[in-house]
């Protein structure tokens, strides 16, 4: 089976989950024989083609000119994207065309009709979901473009019930044609730096935040948190991995308390490093305000770290309340100090939560497990496109129309 | 010859009312012509020469010219994809303007065959459409102009090899 998996984010360019992944779902899906190739737009510290772990990996021009803001350049790297797809597919077509969110939606569609293969779609996050509606016109353009890969995709995949109840609401779509497949975790593969001591002394507990620091991550509530708790106790110190639009103005918040060397805040970090980090904090913290899945969670916890996070979206799925994390109302910063607190004390309560997370990551969480649920739903629309009647085109063949019309007499 | 024109309106622009006669032109001459272009709703006209496909654009709310005419590639890949099915390729694809050259070439890279590229204006690099005209410029076999003022601009501004433009004065 050849399958043509589309994504902007592919590593190591990595942005949110997407590019997590897209990277492990092709590696998985490429050990059980399937031939994938990733096409996905070029990054400076990348090659242009490369091989990694069986996975074909091709990567588009992304600036042939200037684009005068974001949403153009996103238009003009599906240009190129779709130039390097046909590069792949006129020689032999995919029997499948994957494609992970809306940035690839003119690529994909495009594809499909050109070469008549089934579409599926993996809806990560949608545009409403993450600005609270849709307030723009570029809101709604992105909106739109997310309901047509929808529209055009044999099957639409989502992370969790909460997305799957997004997606239907969103876009119209019928219950019947959305799956849930969750995400899930790439083992660490080689031994974890000891990176404790550069950023916690032996006392101090040392809580982690991951992931970018926007409005939905809710940095700013796990911020209002950490200056309660630090009012209270002072063996604590706190770290927020990621970059975004928060980052600077929670730094300089963070300057103006009395506990600014309670506070780190390192920018993006690669992957080892953060990996590092997982194993060496005590507690991992994730204050989302809206969570398609939150695979961030299911990192800290394939560590045996405890985990604190909302109870909403993919964390109300993941997370066991006292089982496997601790989970507190989204945006109560009083609830959120509370919760850390309790758990700070309470080493015991952390290493049993830790171990209990461990154990469901491994038996839930696995890309075995998720990828053998991918390749079954491959299966199924292989199935269905082979017994339908539209098929690929056949260039070359007799025409079979128009039938000559009487005007059809002047010379050539 | 069977002639595939792709043409993002047809006969309502000066540029469409081009596409519009010279099909009628080629029917006239005995040539076999089918037309993709962009329409309110989905239709085809299949009855006679020539056959028609008009294709909705599915996302219809745009933030600039760029948005609007790349996310309509999927719906071109519709209507071209209908016809390359139904009649078994062409010799020739002559789209009218820059938007429905992108599809053109696209064609050209999944099907082969040529591309002719009727333009009757030039855009300056400094737009950012300039680079995808550009692009499609450079990418096809033949470019048709009105005048030798824009014939060129367009070697001038996009440094297209000469021999690949002709002059083709407009009628009235």
């Amino acid at each position: 089976m050849r399958v043509l998996m589309l994504s902007w984010e592919y590593p190591p360019r990595i942005v949110g989950g997407l590019s997590r992944h897209v990277d492990g779902l092709s590696r998985s899906l490429s050990s059980m024989r399937v031939n994938v190739t990733v096409l996905t737009v070029e990054h400076p510290e990348a090659p242009k083609r490369e091989t990694v772990n069986g996975v074909r990996v091709v990567r588009c021009d992304s600036f042939r000119f200037f684009s005068p803001d974001f949403i153009s350049w996103v238009h003009q790297f599906n240009v190129w994207m779709l130039e390097e797809a046909l590069k792949i597919a006129s020689k032999r077509p995919p029997d499948i065309i994957h494609a992970h969110d809306w940035l690839v939606t003119p690529t994909a569609v495009a594809l499909k009709h050109l070469f008549r293969r089934p579409l599926i779609a993996t809806i990560h996050s949608t545009e409403m979901g993450r600005r609270g509606g849709i307030h723009s016109e570029l809101q709604r353009h992105i909106h739109m473009m997310e309901w047509w890969l929808t529209f055009e995709a044999w099957r639409v995949i989502v992370c969790s019930s909460f997305m799957k109840r997004e997606v239907i609401q969103a876009f119209g779509l019928p219950e019947d044609k959305v799956d849930i497949l969750p995400n899930a975790v790439t083992p660490f593969e080689g031994g974890l730096r000891d990176v404790r001591d550069k950023y916690a002394s032996g006392d101090e507990h040392l809580i982690l935040f991951v992931g970018r620091m926007v409005p939905e991550k809710g940095p700013h509530i796990l911020f209002e948190a950490a200056k309660r708790v630090l009012t209270r106790r002072w063996d604590v110190k706190f770290m927020f991995v990621g970059e975004g639009p928060l980052r600077e103005k929670l730094m300089k918040e963070a300057e103006a308390t009395p506990f600014s060397e309670k506070f780190y805040f390192t920018g993006f970090l690669p992957d080892d490093e953060l990996k590092s980090l997982y194993a060496a904090c005590d507690l991992a913290v994730f204050p989302s305000l809206y969570e398609p899945f939150g695979i961030v969670a299911l990192e800290a916890m394939s560590v045996g770290k405890p985990v604190v996070a909302s109870d909403v979206g993919g964390f109300s799925e993941i997370i066991e309340d006292g089982v496997t994390g601790v989970k507190v109302r989204p945006g109560d910063a009083e609830g959120l100090a509370s919760a850390i607190e309790r758990l700070v004390q309470n080493a015991e309560l952390r290493r049993a939560l830790g171990e209990a997370g461990m154990r469901v990551v491994r038996e839930r969480f696995s890309w075995k497990v998720v990828a053998e649920k991918v390749l079954r739903i491959y299966r199924r629309v292989l199935s269905e496109y082979r017994r339908g009647t539209w098929k690929p085109v056949m260039p070359g063949g007799v025409p079979s129309k128009p039938q000559p019309s009487s005007r059809r007499t002047g010379s050539r | 010859m069977r002639v595939l024109i792709l043409t993002w309106d047809y006969g309502e622009t000066p540029l469409g009312r081009k596409a519009l006669r010279d099909a009628e032109k080629l029917v006239e001459r005995g040539h076999l012509v089918c037309i993709v272009h962009m329409a309110i709703l989905d239709y085809e006209k299949t009855d006679g020469n020539p056959v028609v496909y008009g294709v909705a654009q599915s996302v219809k709310d745009h933030v600039n010219e760029i948005t609007s005419a790349v996310s309509a590639l999927g719906d071109w890949a519709r209507g071209v994809s209908r016809a390359m099915y139904e009649w078994g390729g062409f010799d020739a694809v002559h789209a009218y303007g820059w938007r429905a050259g992108l599809p053109a070439v696209m064609a050209k890279m999944a099907f082969g065959g040529t591309v002719m590229l009727t333009l009757d204006e030039v855009r300056s690099l400094e737009d950012p459409v300039g680079g995808f005209e550009r692009y499609v410029v450079r990418n096809s076999d033949v470019v048709l102009v009105p005048s030798r003022e824009v014939k060129e601009a367009l070697v001038k501004e996009y440094g297209v090899n000469r021999r690949r433009v002709w002059v083709m004065g407009d009628v009235v």
